[in-house]
């Protein structure tokens, strides 16, 4: 009997130091033991620990005073022992019900995040830094997207490019675009789309990317994850260890280096061996390779009609013109600026005995240094097949706003009894170096209704500046040095 | 600062009267709050490190509440989301050797579960025992809970030694537990 007092009288003593952070290891150590060992020992943990936990919610508490009288009074018959080492005594914030809602509503404002973290770091609110950004088109967000840029916690959502982003912790990510991430503090973050890749140093070790899912909780090491929209989350470890844990089940699962883990609804599951990288990102299902065809080949051709007269009379006398650009322009200010159209010609002498089943054309935008970026909106394109393939024998060098095929006077006008409509695309605003793509069954059917070897196609803008001296655009054309000209993407039928 | 949320004016209810996701989950964890904390602080004990867990389990609720199937039990959901998070914090201490194993927590979550009727029965006595506490002792609780003040500061305060604060608030404590078992017999 003495000896269960006794104990209980240990057990309350080593549950007491626990709460006040007054263990030591050995005691640790001992209060583990029991507790493992005693079902009855962590029922009395329970009980006890409940105390504690309602004393650190009681409401009851909040009414009357702690005077010095009264603390001096309730410590007054206690004899005086020797002071216990200092620990740490942690700042209690109460979470009344007030309180909750009202964190709730910052929640649901998209304040929280930027408050906690200031509460949990108050010398910085900056948890990491943008520190290196590549080809990197963003989409609206409050936060600094330029390299070097410190930011805080909230939403970085990046439509294309490579971004990596350093926490103030060590560990680094590199978010590829299309990606959304939402930085947390210096050792948290949530993936809410996309794809990154994570290198995280010993001393970050524990940093953790949440996911609709679940949490990947690091142990040092280097892993991807891909979080697609709708249909789960894929875990690849490249290299170390980490630990996948679900939200709403008990499921999870330590992954090691070339294995992979897929978070969906009802848990995690492990993929049978290690997934190639091409695999993490699934390449369009097709059965063929496709061939590319540039319009540097054989006859094709690459030039642009300028509303002041042709490209070689413009040459030495203008400044806004390019040999390497194909330039695009539509502006209403006619006694200012210049409408521009481009056009392209492909040589397809070497698939005429082929039926095309799909096709693409693309063009590689680069920046012009003509114009403001900031006085044109989001631009779309409208790419034309030229129909009358006797209109097909034109010259780059000598081609001109008047004799150029289909062409009438306005910006995006053209004669649309010459030519079919193959497709669209947009350019954002702002956006100068960018690859445009267009796959159409129009397109396709074009190609396919050549009789004569040789396709041309015009390409205009259909949106006009907002103001004066808006930007010029341009894709890389025949000449230029190093980026790709205009090429088509074919597929066909056996 | 944008955040995968609604905006905050989406808690009026809709033209239909129907309450909205926000709304559901605002009316559900303010139920369920108080129980979801003290079930925290009961497995960490540490007071800072448990309302850190809690902000991040909220966060991580909101987040996750499409997976909540509404009429399932909100409480048990909101445990398991609130003990991943108390298991991710463990991880990050690095397996601090003063703190309770991830293994023995599991454990204690389980005795948890088990015992959550009872518990409840126990929390709601607290506030009739601490009422029978005489004036001083509820004064030393509610320096040390409600005000933060801290062992040593109470100590000097009072021109006490830490020890002796230490044993006082034991003995409270202690006396706390014995009156909620006994009333909730």
């Amino acid at each position: 009997m003495n000896k269960n007092i006794n104990s209980r009288a240990e057990l309350t003593e080593l549950l007491e130091r626990l709460i006040e952070n007054r263990l030591t290891p050995e005691q640790a150590r001992q209060l583990e033991m029991r507790l493992r060992s005693e079902p009855m020992a962590r029922r009395y943990y329970v009980e006890y620990l409940q105390v504690h936990a309602g004393l650190s919610l009681q409401d009851r508490l909040l009414t009357g005073s702690s005077s010095l009288d009264e603390l001096a009074h309730a410590v007054s018959n206690l004899e005086s022992t020797a002071p216990l080492p200092p620990r740490r005594v942690p700042l209690w914030r109460r979470a009344t019900p007030l309180k909750l809602v009202a964190s709730l509503v910052l929640i649901l404002a998209g304040f929280l995040l930027g408050a906690f973290a200031i509460m949990s770091d108050p010398d910085s609110q900056f948890i990491a830094t943008l520190s290196v950004t590549k080809n990197c088109r963003w989409k609206a967000c409050e936060q600094p997207t330029y390299e070097g840029a410190e930011v805080s916690s909230g939403k970085l959502e990046l439509d294309e490019g490579l971004a990596i982003i350093r926490f103030h912790s060590g560990a680094l990510l590199t978010l590829e675009g299309p990606a959304s991430i939402i930085l947390l503090d210096k050792m948290h973050c949530f993936i809410e789309y996309g794809k990154l890749t994570a290198d995280i140093p010993p001393e970050a070790i524990g940093f953790s990317v949440e996911n609709q899912y679940g949490t990947v909780v690091d142990f040092g090491t280097k892993f991807g994850i891909n979080a697609l929209k709708d249909s789960g989350v894929e875990v690849e470890v490249f290299d170390g260890i980490v630990e996948l844990r679900h939200t709403t089940s008990d499921n999870s699962l330590e992954l090691l280096t070339g294995q992979g883990g897929l978070f969906e609804n009802k848990g995690i599951t492990m993929s049978k061996s290690q997934r190639e990288s091409t695999n993490f990102t699934k390449p369009p299902a097709s059965t063929e390779p496709p061939l590319f065809l540039s319009s540097t080949f054989g006859k094709g051709q690459t030039s642009y009609v300028s509303s002041t007269g042709t490209v070689a009379a413009t040459h030495n006398k203008w400044e806004t013109f390019s040999d390497t650009l194909v330039l695009m322009k539509n502006t209403d200010q006619h006694d200012k600026g210049f409408n521009r159209k481009a056009y392209i010609s492909f040589d397809l002498e070497q698939i005429r005995s082929q039926e095309v089943k799909s096709a693409t054309l693309t063009l590689q935008f680069l920046p012009t240094g003509i114009g403001y970026a900031s006085n044109v909106s989001d631009c779309i394109f409208s790419v034309y097949g030229i129909k009358d393939e006797s209109l097909d024998n034109w010259n780059s060098e000598s081609i001109n706003w008047v004799n150029a095929p289909a062409n009438l006077p306005g910006g995006a006008e053209v004669d649309l009894e010459k030519v079919m409509l193959l497709g669209n695309f947009t350019i954002d605003s702002g956006i100068q170096k960018i690859s445009a793509s267009v796959q159409t069954q129009e397109l396709e059917k074009f190609i396919n209704n050549d009789t004569n070897g040789l396709i041309t196609i015009t390409i205009v803008r259909d949106t006009v500046e907002l103001q004066p001296v808006g930007l010029v655009h341009g894709f890389a054309g025949n000449n230029h040095p190093s980026s790709t000209p205009p090429t088509l993407s074919l597929l066909f039928e056996n | 600062m944008a955040v995968h949320g609604p905006p905050s004016t989406q808690l009026d209810k809709n033209t239909m009267g129907k309450p909205d996701k926000a709304e559901i989950f605002i009316s559900l964890l303010s139920r369920h709050e108080r129980k979801l904390s003290v079930y925290v602080i009961m497995l960490i004990a540490n007071r800072s490190d448990a309302e850190d867990i809690l902000q991040q389990a909220k966060m991580v609720m909101w987040r996750s509440f499409d997976q909540f199937r509404e009429g399932t039990n909100f409480g048990a959901w909101a445990r398991k989301v609130a003990l991943n998070q108390i298991m991710t914090f463990r991880k990050r201490q690095k397996r601090d050797p003063l703190c309770l194993s991830s293994e023995l927590m599991e454990m204690i979550a389980v005795d948890l579960e088990q015992n959550n009727e009872l518990l409840s029965k126990q929390q709601s006595m607290l506030e009739q025992c601490i009422e029978k506490l005489k004036d001083d002792h509820q004064s030393i609780l509610r320096s040390r809970y409600h005000n933060n003040n801290s062992i040593e500061s109470i100590a000097k305060k009072t021109q006490r030694t830490p020890g002796a604060i230490y044993r006082l608030l034991s003995r409270i404590r202690s006396n706390l537990h014995q009156c909620v078992t006994a009333e909730a017999i």
